[in-house]
């Protein structure tokens, strides 16, 4: 069977208008009783057209409300997630920080401590470890608000 | 506190911004809907073969449309876009392989209706339908029961127009077959 016939389209056009067979000229319904290939199309597309019918009979459709309601629904949900992202990135930032802020300031600490007992020593007041700790403390206090402000900006959902 | 608190025009109930941000407005969607579905559920019913997976799929094609952001120029733009939407939606349930077991079939599928040709092509359709590859019927049904040209089914299923054109002429020969090899048994 060749994969072209020069009178396919029109076949095609009268299945398509509906005028197939009743419609249709005697030299066209010839010209399908001889040829394989449109042969093939009348019996295919004159089938799946009446199961077209059919079937959209069947068809048991909700109230186009409720589709619309449900897409509303997954937008806005996709547009919180958008929304929070950034928000809990923040929020990771502000724990890292607070994080790295205590472990500076356990580290300067413990290193003050070693250069308090050197000042000691030798008569000093230790006013730079005083200065740095209240600094660093003040950091952390930031870092800390920081995080708990990004963490109460969430929705609860988000949190868990 | 909520997002709801913090940030009161993204998070409150007013739908102004949700609208704008669908596609199509409530009263185009309707439309479109009331004259898109029944063609479209016929599609996914008689291609997939099940009655309640073409309402799932339906439905879920229908709410992927309008969550989509890309804006279609006109109805049939819109509607060649749905079709797209519910053939990925059919491939990936195929893509996801599970055998159905006979039990698990809604009654309604195997009930026979009162009814003239539609019945009859109903029922050679079927079991011949079901004897094609899942794409080779999607191809078909686009063809020959929506009427779609080769680049449009090209376009909906994301195959090349040259091989739509030599499968849907593969497709075609089978089902014709199938159905005259159906249609001697039922004359028997």
């Amino acid at each position: 069977m060749s994969l072209n016939c020069g009178r396919e389209k029109d076949v095609a056009a009268m299945l398509e208008a509906g005028h197939w067979p009743a419609a249709c000229d005697a030299e066209l319904r010839e010209h399908v009783v001889g040829c394989a290939r449109c042969g093939d199309l009348v019996l295919v597309a004159s089938t799946m057209q009446q199961a077209r019918i059919a079937a959209m009979g069947e068809a048991r459709l909700q109230a186009s409300g409720v589709i619309w309601w449900r897409a509303q629904l997954r937008r806005r949900q996709a547009a919180m997630e958008a929304i929070a992202r950034p928000v809990r990135g923040a929020q990771w930032f502000a724990w890292l920080v607070g994080l790295a802020v205590l472990v500076g300031f356990v580290v300067v600490e413990l290193r003050q401590g070693g250069l308090a007992k050197v000042e000691a020593s030798l008569g000093g007041a230790g006013f730079l470890s005083g200065d740095v700790s209240l600094m660093v403390a003040g950091l952390v206090v930031l870092a800390l608000l920081g995080g708990v402000a990004a963490w109460l900006a969430m929705d609860p959902m988000d949190r868990e | 506190m909520t997002w709801q608190q913090v940030l009161p025009r993204f998070g409150d109930g007013d739908t102004a911004m949700a609208d704008a941000a669908l596609p199509m407005d409530n009263e185009a969607f309707a439309g479109f809907y009331e004259r898109s579905a029944r063609p479209l559920w016929a599609y996914l019913a008689r291609v997939s073969g099940n009655a309640a997976l073409a309402d799932d799929l339906m439905q879920e094609s229908f709410v992927r449309f309008l969550c989509s952001a890309q804006m279609a120029r006109g109805e049939v733009d819109c509607r060649r876009y749905l079709f797209r939407v519910a053939t990925n939606l059919m491939r990936d349930h195929w893509r996801q392989a599970k055998t159905t077991s006979i039990e698990d079939v809604a009654e309604e599928v195997f009930a026979v209706k009162d009814g003239s040709a539609q019945v009859e092509a109903l029922t050679m359709l079927g079991p011949a339908m079901a004897q094609m590859r899942p794409r080779d019927k999607q191809i078909l049904w686009l063809a020959h029961a929506e009427g779609y040209s080769h680049k449009e089914i090209a376009e909906i299923t994301g195959l090349g127009s040259a091989s739509v054109r030599l499968l849907l002429f593969r497709a075609r020969r089978r089902m014709a077959e199938l159905l005259r090899e159906g249609s001697s048994r039922r004359a028997l």
